[in-house]
């Protein structure tokens, strides 16, 4: 029996060093930090129900924005990918710019919407956006809603239009064809987006600190609780969010994995 | 039963159907021939309803469901669901996510049957077009030959006036081609249903004789008209063609045409044809492994790719200009001549009875 021999290639053999570093400092860092964590840990004191508390309110907002988004989009993406018009190419770059912007940038361009516009007073008099938990929630759709575009106008595209056209002669009108027949035949791209919008969401500081603030017990989502946390000086709450937050992104990475590994044959 | 008036359709500039009318007749099957790209599936698009033609109209069974007048201003758009069309697209376009049963059921859920009546419906072609073990298949899991089954089985589900197929042979494997078109013309003669069919294979139009037509300079004319012009090819049986591109002339494939049409190539800067379509009959052929000099011989050569028996006779298959012709041959000049396989042969054809189309799309 013959081994096939590994081919010497010095580009090969660079790249292959830069992945075994980039793992190393990796598991470095995180074994690091969460061994220094765990020790803390053991000698600070218990606080369950902040930790709680900010759990459930990220979960519940990641939740709540990644799906406003994600149908929000549905309608915008297949507009842009089905349609040609004058100033497309306008509207796409339009409507990715959040995209480009710093979050933080963006939520105090929110902040101001909402606290000088006359549309966003209006609004803000009536929904309480501004340092309230609905803040969280316009301050991640923002963030999260370019990404969604973006990755389902690719979707929208490279489906084959036939599909729709079909739908269209089979008996269906445009609107019940996409519902009926187009999303439930993506539907594995749209889980996989969602769970991708959900840990975006879930780790969104930056915009939800400027619109809705950082105060405990109110806004305080997972990392706004992890950034009051550490700056008070709390090793016990900061290493068990940390703990919390590594558990729960794990477990959305698989899934995303898992989903995407079943792709549409279109 | 379809009636096709004056339509129009240009995508920009390039005007693909130039007022073209077309006429069936209710349990029709016909052939639409042409080449890639003259406009056969727009055809077929335009009449199932999901593209609009520039101005023209279009009647199905009596009724008018598409005319626009010739300021382009449509006055009549029936939706695409109400025409009652069965359409067959090129790749099939079975929706990947529904099973060959939920594939099938789709338009008469659409259509709002009742559960039972879906399921009798479903039952029934799911038994015709002998499909009962691959109910729960996913369509990526069947033969190109399945597929077309379960699309057929799908168009046809709702009971349309008019089938309309969009070239059904292109994805079949050669082999089974013959089987599987002699298959289809027994499936759609016991539906007894109006079937309108592209390809942009003549040797489709061997299988399905009962009405050709042929899209030429952006017209669609009726291939047996076209030919009784000519001289003597009354039935379109055994037809043959080449399709060839200017650079292929130039390569010298066939030989003979300058003297049938002089200053061909030259001619052709200045005509702007693309392609000219030879057609022959393939009895008319004299197969040789020797080569004449001839005027009066229009000459085709190539390599005999294989040798096939059936229980028409022989055929050898001979590619030339990257094409393949089917030329039948007797068993015992088949013996005298000694072809196999990789040889080199000239086919012969008086001039006289070959027609020639030149085609500007």
């Amino acid at each position: 029996m013959f081994r096939r021999r590994e081919v010497r290639d010095p580009v090969n053999a660079l790249f292959k060093g830069l992945t075994i570093i980039a793992v190393i400092l990796l598991v470095y860092v995180f074994g690091f930090s969460l061994a220094w964590s765990l020790t803390a840990m053991s000698s600070g004191e218990v606080n369950v129900s902040e930790l709680l508390y900010a759990l459930s309110l990220s979960i519940g907002t990641a939740g709540a924005s990644s799906s406003l988004a994600l149908i929000t989009s549905i309608p915008i993406s297949y507009y842009l990918a089905r349609s040609e018009f004058r100033g497309k190419k306008l509207v796409q770059t339009l409507l990715l710019l959040p995209l480009a912007l710093p979050p933080v940038a963006l939520g105090i361009l929110l902040f101001i919407f909402f606290t000088k516009s006359p549309l966003g007073t209006f609004i803000n008099n009536y929904l309480n956006v501004v340092f309230d938990v609905k803040g969280l929630i316009v301050a991640q759709f923002a963030v999260i809603l370019p990404i969604s575009i973006r990755i389902l106008t690719s979707v929208f595209s490279s489906l084959n239009p036939n599909y729709e056209n079909l739908a269209l002669v089979l008996g269906f009108n445009r609107s019940r064809a996409l519902l009926k027949v187009i999303l439930p035949m993506i539907k594995n791209p749209l889980m996989s987006t969602y769970a991708l919008l959900f840990s975006r969401a879930l780790g969104e500081f930056g915009a939800s600190v400027m619109l809705a603030g950082a105060i405990r017990f109110r806004t305080e989502t997972i990392p706004i609780a992890l950034y009051l946390a550490f700056n008070s000086g709390d090793l016990w709450l900061t290493s068990s969010i940390i703990l919390a937050s590594m558990l729960a992104s794990a477990t959305l990475l698989l899934v995303i994995q898992a989903w995407e590994g079943e792709r549409v044959v279109a | 039963m379809l009636k096709i008036s004056r339509l129009k359709k240009s995508f920009g500039a390039r005007v693909i159907l130039d007022r073209v009318s077309l006429e069936l007749a209710r349990r029709d099957l016909a052939v639409l021939l042409g080449p890639n790209g003259v406009g056969k599936t727009t055809l077929l698009n335009m009449v199932a309803g999901i593209l609009n033609p520039d101005e023209g109209e279009i009647m199905i069974d009596d009724e008018v469901v598409f005319r626009s007048a010739v300021s382009g201003r449509i006055e009549v758009y029936v939706p695409p669901a109400k025409r009652l069309v069965g359409l067959v697209p090129e790749d099939y376009a079975l929706y990947p996510h529904l099973t060959v049963e939920e594939n099938i059921a789709l338009p008469l859920r659409a259509r709002g049957w009742s559960r039972q009546a879906v399921k009798d419906r479903v039952d029934y072609l799911i038994t015709l077009f002998g499909l009962g073990s691959y109910r729960g298949y996913k369509p990526h899991a069947l033969s190109s030959g399945l597929k077309q089954r379960v699309a057929i089985a799908r168009a046809i589900s709702y009971e349309p006036k008019i089938l309309l197929l969009d070239e059904p042979f292109k994805s079949v494997d050669p082999i089974f081609k013959r089987s599987i078109r002699k298959e289809l013309r027994e499936i759609i003669s016991e539906l007894g249903i109006t079937v309108l069919m592209t390809t942009h294979d003549v040797e489709d139009i061997n299988f399905y004789t009962d009405k050709v037509f042929v899209i030429i300079n952006s017209q669609i004319r009726e291939l047996s008209e076209i030919l009784s012009q000519n001289n003597g090819f009354k039935d379109v049986l055994r037809l043959s063609y080449m399709l060839l591109g200017p650079e292929e002339l130039r390569s010298g494939c066939v030989s003979g045409l300058e003297d049938a049409t002089p200053d061909l190539l030259n001619a052709q800067s200045r005509s702007g044809f693309k392609h000219i379509l030879i057609i022959f009959k393939t009895d008319d052929v004299f197969l040789t492994k020797k080569r004449f000099m001839s005027d009066r011989l229009l000459e085709i050569h190539g390599v005999v790719k294989d040798i096939e028996a059936s229980p028409e006779g022989y055929h050898l298959i001979i590619s030339s200009c990257s094409q393949e012709l089917r030329l039948p041959v007797s068993k015992s000049y088949l013996k005298l001549s000694n072809f196999s396989r990789g040889d080199f042969v000239y086919a012969y054809l008086p001039e006289d009875l070959v027609k020639i189309l030149f085609m500007t799309s």
